[in-house]
């Protein structure tokens, strides 16, 4: 308060100056007014003096002329000694001051007369009205005795009166004209008086008139000039500034950036509470608010709290035009505002971090990249070289079919059908070789692709756009194998100079069935062992090679997805913890290859694969029911069936057995299938008898 | 000078801000590994300070706070945390305590934490 | 990302179709050819492509395609100037839509038409391009974008 007092001593100085000086004036006035009335008084008494020199002489003549013919005496000599009592009384008044009697019988004091001339005056009239005033008492003294002759001393009287009235008149006179000239001067002090206290106090009103004015004008100008000032800052700064009280309630100015970060328009005077929930999301806005709640209770402590503030940095939906929301990151920072230690607004401040966070995540997304490279340079460092080229060579071939399937048009809706189904298979295909060589990268990239092609297949309308996904996919898989086999190139240059000559044959390249299994049961949380004969007895050509090992990659997914059981289920049915997966390859005596894969597992669950046919709605209900098992157990050869209710890695996507009859059959082979519930499932395919020619060397 | 409880499940946490605090304005008059622990403590220790870990076995941080408040509002609780549920942590505050310090922590935080805490009280 | 710009161009060949009164035009599915065997018909409209992203964008159709669809477009003469000119109006709508998608961080060309494929100069080597096959009528056109950098992943 003392600032804002000082701010107003200057006006409060000049007002009071102009209440001082119109009450100064008005007391002078009032006091002259009075003086002037005395005055006035004065001047009244001293003209009646006149009138009273002058009845008397008239009196005393009456009174002769009475006496001269016998009149009534009465009434002159009343007269008579009234005005002379009544002139003694007033001269004397005048002269020392004392009362006197006014014009309507009133007791008047008068002040004795001070100015020079009129005590002149006065003084002469007392020289000269003694006398007279003896005489005159002579004769009415004369009077009050019956028998006594006035005559002589009227005629005294007389004879004085005619002497020296004249002179005493105009004593009277000069005494009244004095009198009124002290009234005059006094009135034009008094008016003279009236007019300075009127100027300064009309001098000293425009003053604070002026200097009032003055300072409302600067005040305004500083006000404008500062509301100037927040509104560039709140034009110009970058970040969303905004003031927001304990209901929530966003204040009326904030900074133009806001809008554009919480992409909206309205924000003073809206609750922030709402907005952020159109921002965030329910769950997300309670805990803010509740965090808010906690900034404006007294009894928490500021500084120890930021790192609970829940917007610090938050991914938020942001509207854009029609109806399309872009995602953003933004920071909320939250102040306290207080003002002469009350708290009541939080000062908020919104930074768009999107950027930041983008390259943060670019930053872990490169890392993550080389650490990609790296497993892949890992990955294919445990394979072995020859397999892996055989691998690549595969993997451009795979590509090829991919991209030729892409490349055929198709018109139609079944086109484009039949067209997925193909991709799936050479994809699934692929996916299982990669798997088994432990090459990660690319399983990875295969059951992407995979679940896109899977995706695809639950369209309805597929139109050739949809496939640009499965295009792009492709052209990296291609980067990637490139890459790889740049790496394989100089690894292989390595490789040389360490490795002792011939690649150690067969074994090595079947081994990735081992590490199969064990992924896959790792995977399924199982366990499995897996024993196979005539894998390494029969040399095959490298075709043949392919097929039997692409053959056997199905069939250990396949049976340690949908037949090993887990450790626990096969304690419960008396079998050992580790299932056993069988492979075995002969040669028959017409040259024909015989591959026998038998697992000891759940066998086929029969009803599981009919509710499975009925679930999926393709066939007649009644049609399925009247299926015997036979029927039953071709169905998973059918395209895009499985028993397995989720899909994973290993089984689940309807592909797998469909892919083994389709590359059975292109080979002309044949395939038989048998299976004991709960017991075993066997495959047993038989391929014609290899060309003799590629045989390998 | 400020009685202070360290509440934690962690010895090596209870360790470390035992060993910040050993200076003049605190002294440590108890640790508990857990809520239960920490209330049933309480009346022979009567702390002015606590500091307060959020998960626990026995009884959670919250429920301690929750307790500890209705025995003495007055009584000052830092929650030393991690930052995983910040929602958990504004619970926390809710229920009473005043302060929130992230684990992992420097010795300096923690004695800044803690003198932030108490300077408008008089020890 | 390397898919919506892809996208990108293909929306620009549909939009331009969309304006001809034969609105029965199909993208086919995608796919890849190698650089050094580029894809080709009678007339191409080439757009390159600098900044963010190095590469070129093509739209190249056979004459008969053209002359139909000059016809189709109410245009009588079907000139090889005018097939050159409807060839750069598809580039032009494909590179405009493209301006107006990516924004200033690619520069794009104005097209340029010629006959026959690109010169291989122009693609960059060692990468495959994306045929993005075009349908209307009986007829196939494509579009070839072929961009290093961004474009395609790797």
């Amino acid at each position: 308060m003392g600032h804002s007092m000082g701010k107003y001593r200057g006006i409060l100085a000049s007002i009071a100056l102009f209440l001082l000086l119109d009450a100064s004036v008005l007391m002078l006035n009032f006091f002259m007014s009075y003086q002037i009335a005395d005055d006035a008084v004065g001047v009244n008494l001293a003209g009646r003096q006149r009138m009273l020199s002058q009845r008397m002489v008239k009196s005393l003549f009456e009174l002769e002329h009475n006496l001269d013919v016998g009149a009534a005496i009465d009434a002159p000599r009343t007269e008579l000694a009234q005005t002379v009592t009544l002139f003694d009384q007033t001269l004397t008044a005048f002269s020392q001051g004392g009362a006197s009697t006014g014009a309507s019988d009133e007791e008047v004091i008068l002040q004795a007369v001070n100015a020079e001339a009129a005590q002149v005056a006065l003084d002469e009239a007392l020289i000269v009205w003694h006398p007279y005033r003896v005489r005159i008492e002579a004769v009415l003294a004369g009077l009050e005795r019956e028998t006594f002759d006035v005559r002589p001393a009227l005629a005294t009287a007389i004879a004085y009166a005619r002497e020296n009235n004249v002179a005493l008149l105009t004593l009277m006179n000069d005494l009244t004209v004095e009198l009124e000239q002290v009234a005059a001067s006094k009135a034009t002090r008094l008016r003279l008086i009236q007019t300075i206290g009127i100027s300064l106090a009309l001098i000293n009103f425009l003053i604070i008139l002026f200097h009032f004015l003055r300072q409302l004008r600067d005040s305004d100008r500083k006000i404008e000039a500062a509301r100037q000032e927040t509104t560039e800052i709140l034009d110009t700064v970058q970040e969303g500034l905004f003031l927001l009280d304990r209901d929530l309630v966003i204040g009326n100015q904030h900074s133009k950036h806001l809008a554009e970060i919480l992409g909206r328009t309205e924000l003073a005077g809206q609750r922030f509470d709402a907005i952020l929930t159109s921002l965030i999301g329910e769950a997300d806005q309670d805990t803010a608010t509740k965090f808010i709640g906690l900034l404006f209770e007294g009894r928490i402590k500021e500084k120890l709290v930021g790192d609970l503030n829940p917007l610090s940095e938050i991914r938020v939906f942001l509207p854009r035009e029609k109806g399309v929301t872009e995602s953003r990151y933004l920071s909320f920072n939250f102040s306290r505002v207080k003002v002469e230690g009350d708290l009541h607004h939080l000062l908020v401040t919104v930074r768009d971090i999107t950027d930041r966070i983008r390259l943060a995540q670019e930053l872990e997304a490169s890392k993550a990249r080389g650490e990609e490279q790296l497993g892949m340079l890992t990955g294919i460092l445990h394979v072995n070289p020859a397999l892996l080229e055989s691998f690549i060579t595969g993997t451009f071939e795979t590509f090829n079919n991919v991209n030729q399937l892409l490349e055929q048009p198709a018109k139609d809706t079944r086109g484009l059908r039949a067209k997925i189904d193909n991709l799936f298979i050479e994809v699934h295909r692929f996916k299982g070789e990669a798997a088994a060589l432990n090459l990660e990268i690319f399983e990875r990239e295969a059951q992407a692709f995979e679940q896109e092609v899977a995706g695809l297949r639950q369209q309805d309308n597929l139109v050739g756009n949809d496939f640009l996904k499965l295009t792009v996919r492709l052209d990296r898989l291609i980067g990637y194998t490139h890459s790889i086999q740049q790496l394989a190139g100089k690894l292989a240059t390595f490789g040389k100079v360490a490795s002792h000559g011939s690649v150690p044959a067969l074994p090595e390249s079947w081994r990735h069935l081992e590490d199969l299994a064990r992924k896959v049961a790792s995977r399924q949380g199982k366990e499995v062992m897996l024993v196979t004969s005539g894998l390494i007895e029969h040399e095959l050509p490298d075709d043949s090679r392919r097929l039997v090992s692409d053959l056997c990659i199905q069939f250990i997914r396949n049976a340690i997805a949908h037949g090993i059981e887990t450790p626990d289920a096969r304690l419960e049915s008396q079998k050992s913890e580790k299932g056993r997966i069988d492979i075995r390859l002969v040669r028959l005596s017409d040259g024909k290859l015989e591959l026998t894969v038998t697992d000891d597992g759940q066998g086929f669950d029969l009803d599981a694969i009919r509710e499975r046919a009925l679930a999926s709605e393709r066939w007649h209900p009644q049609e399925v029911e009247g299926w015997d098992s036979k029927r039953l157990t071709s169905l998973i050869f059918e395209p895009g069936f499985s028993t397995k209710i989720e899909a994973d890695e290993d089984a689940g996507q309807g592909v797998g057995m469909d892919v083994v009859m389709r590359q059975v059959q292109s080979s002309r082979g044949r395939i038989r299938l048998s299976s004991r519930r709960g017991r075993y499932c066997r495959f047993e395919v038989t391929l014609p008898a290899p060309v003799a020619s590629r045989v390998a060397a | 000078m400020f009685r202070l409880m360290v509440v934690d499940d962690s010895n090596i946490i209870r360790r470390k801000i035992q060993r910040c605090t050993a200076g003049e304005q605190f002294e440590l008059v108890g640790t508990a590994a857990n809520g239960a622990e920490a209330l049933a403590r309480y009346d022979e220790w009567l702390p002015d300070v606590v500091t307060m870990d959020l998960t626990m076995p026995e009884m959670d941080g919250i429920q301690c706070i929750e307790k500890l408040i209705e025995r003495d509002p007055d009584l000052r609780i830092l929650v030393v945390s991690a930052l995983s549920d910040k929602a958990t942590g504004i619970d926390a505050l809710q229920k009473g305590a005043q302060g929130f310090l992230c684990k992992p922590f420097s010795e300096e935080q923690l004695a800044e934490a803690l003198t932030e805490l108490t300077e408008d009280v008089y020890g | 990302m390397a898919e919506q710009r892809l996208q990108v161009f293909i929306e620009g060949v549909m939009h331009y179709f969309r304006h001809t009164s034969d609105k029965d035009v199909k993208v086919g599915t995608p796919y890849l050819v190698e650089n050094d065997a580029p894809l080709s018909f009678d007339v191409t409209g080439i757009i390159g492509i600098t900044g963010a992203c190095q590469g070129c964008v093509y739209f190249t159709a056979p004459r008969i395609m053209l002359r139909h669809l000059l016809l189709s477009l109410g245009e009588p003469d079907t000139s090889a100037d005018n097939m050159f000119d409807l060839v750069g109006e598809v580039a032009n709508t494909i590179s405009g839509n493209a301006r107006r998608e990516f924004g200033k961080d690619f520069m794009i060309s104005v097209p340029l038409v010629l006959e026959g494929a690109p010169e291989q100069v122009r693609l960059p080597k060692g990468v495959r391009s994306f045929v993005i096959p075009v349908y209307w009528k009986a007829y196939s056109a494509a579009m070839v974008i072929c961009l290093a950098g961004g474009g395609q992943a790797g």
